[in-house]
Formats: structure tokens, C-alpha cells, sequence
């Protein structure tokens, strides 16, 4: 299903009319919801709700001695390191070669044999961006390939949507929640007893 | 197809654990950490790991252990082609050294046990002396031996610093029962019952690296009424 048909299916079913625009916010935001509740006790094969970005440049910030990249488009948060991000690889590169970690990990693991040995270069999240730990090849890589999952939100409307199976019911329903907390739109909402 | 390897990665081994579990790549460093610890846990506590060091010995008649030293099983000098076993004599004390003068091991020799490849004299030097300076990283040996060329046979951590970790394939088992052992009894969540589980899990990939290792019944029976715990090497 292209995401323009699913915001227009859900936009027929609604029993409150919203502009098309804030539906879509909607919609982001109860498929944020229906990732979180269908993944967060068992991250199984998530694939199908992944794209690729490739070709996304690797930056040296001097002042923090810091490789990182960034975020080609916003993620759906998950409940574990990487967040969103699935995997990460050189644009031609296959295997364990990054591997999420929490920030806080990094501090920990500063002086562990972990942080001396060979193994994947670390990353994390910060401020928007993938963080990279300065460990192995990442000085002579300058292009990543970034599996994640991005936001219903960055989607064109022309690009497939999957949602989890067995979740349809439980979209609209949150959609119908979201929308009935919004104030009719003839209305205005000032807080002023004499509007009408 | 080519055989499988008989000593593996510790990458390997947590990658193996990873494949069993069904898990990504999230976290593989805390993983890794955990399976290292565990690793040089076996190899102080279980594991006869001898590793052999080759060095040159200073000008003040001292050289550098490797950082996976832990406890050492003989430091042989070469004479002439011939490698001559020193004593042992605690009371050598080390001597100051320019940090710049003390020569680094210079080199693992990969075998673990060198006895088959390298011929000691049974006869003991009857000059030479030796002590080990755990702290302070050195080994100091007593009677002039400025420029020679010494084997250190030590215990291993087997964790290098630096480099890659190498497990032997035998132990994959029981380095991914440890790690799941320590998962499982780190968590709070984890009722007792299922932690109990994962120890004896762990206790039993143990025992049957024991098993393998050791050919006589009568070992195995020592296992079981010393509870897993081996005694040290042997010097």
C-alpha cells in the first residue's frame, strides 16, 4: 500500500474530518505507537519496515576528534542500542563491521580490553547524528550504508507502507484517538467564553 | 570444503552465541567484555593456558612480561642453543631501570606449549636466578645475562593487549553458557529458578570440556567432589 492510499483509507473510515496534513501526523505518530508495542519484548525480523541509505558521508569533527554522519532521515525509535538503526556498513562491506552501543557504554568500556582489541567500530545517536567510535578502519572510511527505520512522517506519499500484521484495526483505532482529542475545526479554541 | 579451524576468535565465538540467540548486533561490545572476562576467568581458575614469551634481557639484567602474565612456569635461558631452566629465588629484588632501557617481550611464540619443539636441559643452571615482579611488569634474573635471550613460560589470561583474541574451539560452549549465565544473573527480572538453569548450564559445558581435556575416569570423579574447581598448573 502506497502511504498516500493509506491516509486516504483511514481518512474515509475516520469518524471526525481532519485536514489531510495533520492526519498524516496522526498517522506517524500511531505507527511510531505500533512498531514500539509490537517489537519492544522481542525485536524479531524487522526488514520489511527498513530502508537503505547509502553513500552517507563520514565527517571528522576536530574539535571533538569525533567521526560521525548524519541522520539521513528521522527513526522510529526502538528500545535498544542503535535506537532505530538497524546496521551500518561501508557502502560496499558486509559482516560485523559497526555495532551499536549506548553512549554510556562508551565511557564504561574506556579501558576494557574491549576498547583496546580488534572488533566493529561502535556507534550511537547524539544530537541527530551517528557518532562513530574512533576504532578501526573508520579513518579510511568515507561513505556508509545505513539501514534504519525511518518516520511515516519522511515517507514520500508515493512509497510503500507496511504495517506489522494483525495491526490494522489497532492504526485507525489510535488514528480515531488522536483525532477525537483535536477541537472540531469550525471552532475556536482561545480560551475566550464570548467567542462563539 | 575446508575443515573448520580448531582455534577460533573470540568474535567468532560471541558471533556463534549471537546466531544461537537470534540477536543483531546491538550491544556486541558489552557482549564481547563479558565473554572476554569469562574467558580469562577459565584460563586463571580452569584452563592450563601456558603461553611462551621470547625476550632479550637488559642492561641491568631485567625484561618486561606480557600483560596476559598471570603466574609464571619457568624462565629458560639460551647458552649457546641450549635452554637452561633458572631458579626461582624470591628474594631477588628489582633493580631501578630507565623505562626506556627495559626491552618489551619481544615476541609470543604462538605455540602454546613448547616442550615438543624446544629441547630444555634437565639439569638446572646453577648460577642463574630468577624473580618475577608482577606489579611492576619484570622479571629479574640473578648472574650476568645482559643481551641474552630468555623464554618465559607463563599462564595465560589469553587476553592479549592488543590485537585479537584467540579462543580454542573447545571452549566455545562454555564461553556461550557464561555468557548467558551472566546475562540472566545480572538481571532483575530473571526469576531465581531460570539463573540456577543457566549456572548449571554453564557448570555442565564445563564438565565437558573437562571430559574432553582429560582422558581418565578418575578426573572426572575429582571434578564432581571438587565441585568444578581445578588446582593450578604445576611447575
Amino acid at each position: 500500500m502506497k502511504k498516500i492510499e493509506l491516509i486516504e483509507s483511514i481518512n474515509e473510515q475516520l469518524p471526525i474530518k481532519v485536514n489531510l496534513k495533520v492526519l498524516a501526523l496522526f498517522i506517524g505518530r500511531a505507527f511510531n505507537q505500533i512498531i514500539y508495542d509490537t517489537f519492544r519484548k522481542k525485536l524479531t525480523s524487522m526488514d520489511i519496515f527498513t530502508r537503505v541509505y547509502k553513500d552517507i558521508d563520514v565527517s571528522f569533527d576536530s574539535d571533538t576528534d569525533t567521526y560521525y554522519s548524519v541522520l539521513p532521515v528521522q527513526i522510529v525509535q526502538l528500545p535498544q542500542s542503535g535506537d532505530g538503526i538497524m546496521s551500518i556498513h561501508s557502502n560496499k562491506g558486509r559482516g560485523v563491521e559497526f555495532a551499536a552501543k549506548k553512549s554510556s557504554s562508551r565511557d564504561i568500556h574506556s579501558g576494557m580490553e574491549v576498547d583496546v582489541l580488534d572488533g566493529p567500530i561502535p556507534f550511537w545517536i547524539e544530537d541527530g547524528k551517528v557518532m562513530y567510535e574512533t576504532r578501526g578502519g573508520i579513518t579510511t572510511i568515507d561513505k556508509v550504508r545505513i539501514q534504519l527505520i525511518p518516520e511515516f512522517m519522511v515517507l514520500d506519499m508515493m512509497d510503500d507502507i507496511h504495517i506489522p500484521s494483525g495491526q490494522d484495526e489497532r492504526l485507525l483505532e489510535l488514528v480515531t484517538q488522536f483525532a477525537g482529542q483535536t477541537p472540531p475545526s469550525k471552532e475556536i479554541n482561545d480560551g475566550n467564553v464570548k467567542t462563539k | 570444503m575446508a575443515d573448520t579451524s580448531g582455534i577460533v576468535t573470540i568474535d567468532y565465538v560471541l558471533k556463534s552465541f549471537l546466531n544461537l540467540k537470534g540477536w543483531g548486533t546491538a550491544d556486541y561490545d558489552r557482549y564481547k567484555q563479558i565473554m572476554i572476562e569469562g574467558f580469562s576467568d577459565l584460563n586463571v581458575f580452569h584452563t592450563d593456558y601456558v603461553q611462551t614469551v621470547q625476550a632479550t634481557v637488559n642492561s641491568v639484567n631485567q625484561f618486561r612480561i606480557p600483560s596476559d602474565y598471570i603466574d609464571w612456569v619457568g624462565v629458560e635461558i639460551d647458552l649457546n642453543g641450549e635452554y637452561w631452566p633458572l631458579d626461582h629465588n624470591k628474594k631477588l629484588i628489582i633493580e631501578p631501570f630507565n623505562e626506556a632501557d627495559t626491552i618489551v617481550h619481544e615476541d609470543h611464540l604462538n605455540v602454546p606449549d613448547q616442550e615438543g619443539n624446544r629441547y630444555t636441559a634437565t639439569r638446572r643452571n646453577q648460577y642463574g636466578q630468577f624473580n618475577i615482579d608482577k606489579e611492576a611488569r619484570v622479571c629479574m634474573l640473578k648472574g650476568d645475562y645482559r643481551g641474552y635471550t630468555v623464554y618465559l613460560k607463563y599462564m595465560s589470561s589469553g587476553v592479549p593487549g592488543e590485537g585479537i583474541v584467540y579462543v580454542p574451539r573447545e571452549l566455545r560452549m562454555t564461553l556461550t553458557t557464561y555468557l548467558e549465565w551472566q546475562l540472566k544473573e545480572m538481571n532483575d527480572m530473571v526469576s531465581m529458578g531460570v539463573k540456577m538453569r543457566a549456572e548449571q548450564q554453564h557448570g555442565r559445558a564445563l564438565v565437558e570440556y573437562y571430559e574432553w581435556k582429560d582422558q581418565l575416569t578418575g578426573k572426572e570423579f575429582l571434578d564432581l567432589f571438587r565441585n568444578g574447581i581445578q588446582q593450578g598448573i604445576k611447575r
